[in-house]
């Protein structure tokens, strides 16, 4: 059995025919106008008004070349594309967290898969973080190249560690799907640097989707989301817990010893459950005060919680605030 | 504070040692791998302090519970025994009197048993703890051994296992004045006192009439430990005298004798008739004689007479009488020796004025005459031999070689002269003294009891009757040995001699010195020892005739009392004067006659007062042989009555305050500080509020320890309750 089919077993795993149920009865709006090389069936905001040379873009890989301005090529020798600004198209940008803190899982990962399987592809016997994120990024994928729209991935831990380019072809789907299966749990993250070589990769405005347990200094991750902010992009933060994170449901004396190099801690869970509790909450709060700040959305995912739901939920509460804030 | 039951407690006190252990033992356990490390080091930074707070807290409240749960069951002292904390300073008493020779069981003397608990006293002492221990024995008079009380433990316990019982009587009261001299606070810290008195506390050794003093100990908490009384029935016969009928035996011929054997009996059998059979052996022969004593219901007393043979003087040294009786519960007053005074001759001196003419008639002798023909009637008369003198010509080296000596004419005696008949009748001496014959006011008799000591009241003037006066032999005591020997025929002796006149000693109450009385009631004969003037009883003996052989005053010369009369005064008299060679254990006081030095049967000089019972050769001061003395065990002290415990326990405890200062060693010997303490502790253990307390402490922390356990689990609770954080 080849790598390859290893590879779309597992993001057929990830793809459960349910959640694809789910996501099939909603249609993905953009947050916003992106501009991109692909007309698609995404209504632009600014209907109505006559079509109209906005700017001029770097051209990308991947770009129609319909839309080269030759003129310009002819005088520059550079390529540009010509951008109009009743066109508008997603550029999804998935961003995925597969640093140490990510492999953590409580959840048995047959009973989460919900086919029966015993282990995952790596033999894990735990349903981890990192899971259901590769899942939550496979549907995501899957769906908006359902739709036209370009797609891109990066997997990162304390750098990028995977790479997809966006593309707006169907086939994109397998290398994301690729990436995906094929990433190692063993670093620590680190949003700056991640941010900066991002970000140094795109020129035209995208949707940033971060998948990521945000187990990094707020600090940090404000830094991160206030640079994204500053380029103009969007962003959609998902922050993936395991239930056991949100309870420590522990009761005898415990060593625990940290996936990300940390040092080892022997600890009687009943004595420090209400400060880790309480230092997990003013975390949480920080990272959703963060978010939100930036005008960006913050959902926390359970990684015990089914996929279908909670991006359903979140696609809905995503299309009703774009109708309300840019229609209204 | 101390503890009732150091052991249990200090195993409980080990079990401290379990929480600690407990609270370091880390147990191994498979890591958790885990994501949020972050938050965990961050919850464990912030709650670092109070979590180690929290743990200590729980680590001290459940060594707390155990060391409550310790004390619960090690049971302490506080309160008046708050100084037991420190060292102990432990008194023992040890009961060596007669009483201890007493047997329970039959096996052993209960003397020996004391001793094992002394010395398993003295084992539970510690020297490196600073623990003292001092030792007084309590028979009489009490010695202190070992006081104040010494650290050296070994001494006092060689002195315990070296003690030796006597056959003395025991004197509680002397052994806690000794204590008590002992218990002189010169510390500022001295520590309590525990005084155990290790007796048998029957009837024997204690008098519970007699209060026992109250120990002055300087604020110094005295705890008395008692061992058990005895309470087993036992029955007890004790040989309380031997007296021979003739004190004194005459001559060196083999001679035939009696003896009286008095019995005293004590213990369950008192009410019920009783027979014992006494055996009366003589040293230098080997026969005995055996009689039965019986013992009427409810009497304590019998006597029975038992004859011997004294061996020729020339076959033996003096003889010595010895009864025994059967073993009993005490065997230590089952034999009692008797030296039998045996001498040649008796030197008699007659003091009176010598007549300027010779013998005339009969009509006219003087008393001297008439005394003189009844004590020597006979030429061949050997055993008395008369000395004639003079009252103005006594002088003491002529009194040393008298026996006895007849005061006929007192009137002439010089006050000096006095003196010197009160040293001769001091040393053992019979003085008989008769009134002149004289009509006149006689002012001698101030004199005479003044200077020997004697109490009587004697008539200044003769009293005369109209009609002769009768000797009324109905009011004789009966206890009289001075004429035991004609007692018999007294009645008969007596019936025809009158007297006209007399110089009667005056009758009182308190005087039990007359022996014989005249119908008017009149005292006519007369006998005393003298007496000391703190009252203590001499040796020597003084007789009083009230009315001379004086045909003016009597017709006693003539008739035939006068010579038996005369003879007993003299062989019974000097027998009673004569200091007796029998002594009582641990009451010898000055011996007997000119010895000053006292050899044990192997020859080893015995310290005075002698404690044990038997024989033992007496020396005078030149070293030669002075007789034999006979020591008898103290009989006072083998009675075997029980004394009750609600009698015994109030007397004991006034000793020391209290009844809470007091406890009972149990029964069985095992005597250990330990079990002294659990027992002493026995009464104030069951109202001693601080158990309660201490258990109400405990009950307290128990509650204390659960929620300080739970409250670390309180925040599980909560999380569970709300199920998520967001």
């Amino acid at each position: 059995m080849t790598d390859a089919r290893i590879a779309s077993q597992d993001a057929s795993l990830y793809l459960h025919p349910q959640t694809l149920a789910r996501l099939g009865s909603f249609e993905l709006r953009a947050k916003m106008i992106v501009e991109g090389v692909m007309s698609g069936m995404h209504r632009s905001p600014y209907q109505g008004f006559s079509v109209e040379f906005a700017q001029h873009r770097p051209y990308s890989p991947g770009d129609d070349i319909r839309r080269l301005d030759w003129k310009v090529y002819a005088r520059t020798d550079k390529l540009q594309i010509k951008q109009y600004q009743q066109e508008t198209n997603l550029d999804l940008v998935l961003m995925v967290d597969n640093s140490g803190s990510m492999g953590f899982g409580s959840i048995d990962f047959a009973k989460a898969s919900g086919q029966g399987s015993a282990s995952g592809s790596h033999g894990r016997q735990k349903w981890t973080k990192f899971d259901h994120a590769t899942a939550m990024a496979a549907a995501m994928s899957y769906i908006t190249l359902q739709q036209g729209d370009r797609v891109g991935l990066v997997t990162f831990a304390d750098a990028i560690t995977g790479l997809v380019d966006r593309s707006g072809q169907r086939s994109t789907w397998r290398p994301i799907v690729e990436t995906l299966s094929t990433q190692t749990l063993d670093k620590p993250t680190d949003y700056s640097r991640v941010t900066d070589q991002v970000l140094a990769k795109i020129n035209n405005r995208c949707l940033f989707v971060l998948i990521s347990d945000c187990f990094e200094e707020p600090e940090h991750i404000r830094s991160a989301l206030a640079r994204i902010r500053h380029r103009g992009h969007d962003a959609i933060v998902f922050q993936v817990l395991d239930p056991t994170e949100q309870s420590f449901a522990f009761d005898e004396p415990t060593i625990f010893e940290g996936l990300e190099g940390e040092a080892r801690l022997r600890i009687n869970p009943r004595a420090i459950r209400e400060g880790y509790l309480e230092v997990l909450g003013e975390h949480m709060d920080a990272i959703e005060r963060a978010t939100l700040s930036f005008g960006f959305d913050y959902q926390l995912v359970t990684s015990g919680s089914w996929l279908g739901p909670t991006l359903a939920q979140f696609v809905a509460q995503r299309n009703a605030k774009i109708k309300k804030g840019k229609m209204g | 504070m101390s503890l009732l039951n150091p052991i249990l407690g200090a195993l409980a006190f080990a079990f401290v040692a379990l929480p600690i252990i407990l609270h370091f033992l880390k147990r191994k356990r498979k890591p958790i791998q885990w994501g949020a490390m972050r938050f965990l080091i961050e919850a464990y930074r912030r709650k670092r302090r109070r979590m180690t707070l929290e743990q200590l807290l729980l680590l001290l409240t459940r060594c707390a519970l155990v060391l409550l749960f310790a004390l619960v069951v090690g049971r302490p002292i506080f309160g008046s025994s708050s100084k037991r904390s420190g060292p102990t300073e432990l008194y023992i008493v040890l009961d060596d009197s007669v009483a201890s020779a007493a047997r329970e069981g039959g096996s052993e003397e209960a003397f020996e048993t004391l001793k094992a608990r002394a010395v398993a006293l003295i084992d539970t002492l510690s020297a490196e703890s600073g623990d003292r221990a001092g030792l007084i024995l309590m028979s009489s008079p009490s010695r202190s051994i070992i006081a104040p009380a010494s650290s050296d433990l070994g001494a006092v316990r060689r002195a315990i296992e070296r003690a030796e019982r006597t056959d003395a009587a025991a004197d509680l009261h002397g052994a806690l004045g000794a204590l008590d001299q002992s218990l002189t606070a010169d510390e500022d810290d001295a520590p309590a006192v525990t005084l155990a008195i290790l007796s048998t506390l029957r009837a024997g050794s204690i008098d519970p009439d007699r209060p026992l003093p109250r120990l002055a100990s300087e604020g110094r908490d005295v705890r008395l430990i008692v061992s058990a009384a005895g309470d087993t029935p036992m029955s007890n016969v004790a040989i309380s005298a031997i007296e021979p009928v003739r004190s004194v035996v005459l001559g060196e011929a083999e001679r035939d004798g009696q003896a009286l054997v008095r019995l005293e009996r004590s213990g369950v059998n008192v009410g019920e008739a009783q027979r014992v059979a006494v055996t009366l052996a003589t040293t230098g022969t080997s026969t005995t004689s055996r009689a039965v004593a019986e013992f009427a219901p409810g009497s304590t007393t019998a006597e029975v007479m038992l004859g011997f043979v004294l061996p020729a003087a020339e076959n033996a040294g003096q003889p010595v009488l010895t009864a025994t009786l059967p073993d009993d519960a005490n065997r230590a007053d089952n034999a009692a020796g008797l030296p039998i005074d045996r001498r040649g001759a008796l030197r008699v001196g007659i003091i009176a004025s010598r007549p300027l003419v010779g013998q005339v008639g009969i009509d006219r002798f003087t008393p001297a005459d008439w005394v003189r023909l009844a004590l020597a009637p006979g030429e061949a008369s050997g055993e008395l031999r008369l000395v004639d003198t003079t009252p103005s010509s006594i002088d003491a080296p002529r009194l040393a070689t008298l026996d006895a000596a007849f005061l006929l004419e007192p009137d002439a005696v010089a006050a000096e002269s006095w003196f010197l008949l009160r040293r001769f009748v001091e040393h053992g001496g019979l003085l008989v003294v008769m009134p002149p014959a004289k009509d006149s006011v006689q002012l001698w008799t101030d004199a005479m009891t003044e200077s020997l000591g004697l109490d009587w009241q004697i008539a200044r003037e003769p009293v005369s009757t109209d009609e002769p006066m009768r000797i009324n032999t109905e009011s004789r005591p009966p206890s009289d040995r001075l004429l035991a020997m004609i007692a018999g025929e007294l009645d008969q002796l007596a019936a025809g001699v009158s007297f006209e006149k007399a110089l009667p000693v005056l009758p009182t109450e308190a005087d039990d010195s007359a022996l014989l009385t005249l119908s008017d009631g009149s005292v006519l004969l007369a006998a005393k020892h003298p007496m000391t003037p703190s009252g203590r009883t001499l040796p020597g003996l003084v007789v009083y005739l009230a009315s001379p052989p004086n045909l003016a005053w009597t017709d006693l010369p003539t008739r035939p009392l006068m010579v038996p009369l005369m003879q007993e005064l003299v062989r019974q008299g000097i027998g009673l004067a004569s200091d007796s060679a029998v002594r009582t254990a641990g009451r010898t006081g000055e011996l007997p006659g000119r010895a000053t030095e006292v050899l044990s049967e192997d020859g080893e000089p015995v310290e005075l007062p002698i404690r044990r019972a038997g024989q033992y050769r007496l020396l005078d001061d030149a070293g030669e042989d002075a007789g034999v003395l006979a020591v008898h065990a103290d009989v006072r002290g083998t009675r075997t009555d029980v004394v009750p415990t609600a009698v015994l326990e109030p007397w004991l405890a006034a000793s020391v305050g209290d009844a809470t200062h007091l406890s009972w060693l149990d029964d069985e010997g095992n005597a250990s500080l330990s079990s002294l303490a659990e027992q002493a502790g026995m009464k104030r253990a069951a109202v001693n509020p601080w158990i309660v307390w201490l258990i109400a402490a405990a009950l307290v922390l128990a509650i204390l320890e659960t929620a300080l356990a739970r409250w670390s689990a309180r925040s599980m609770e909560q999380v569970h309750g709300e199920e998520a954080i967001a």
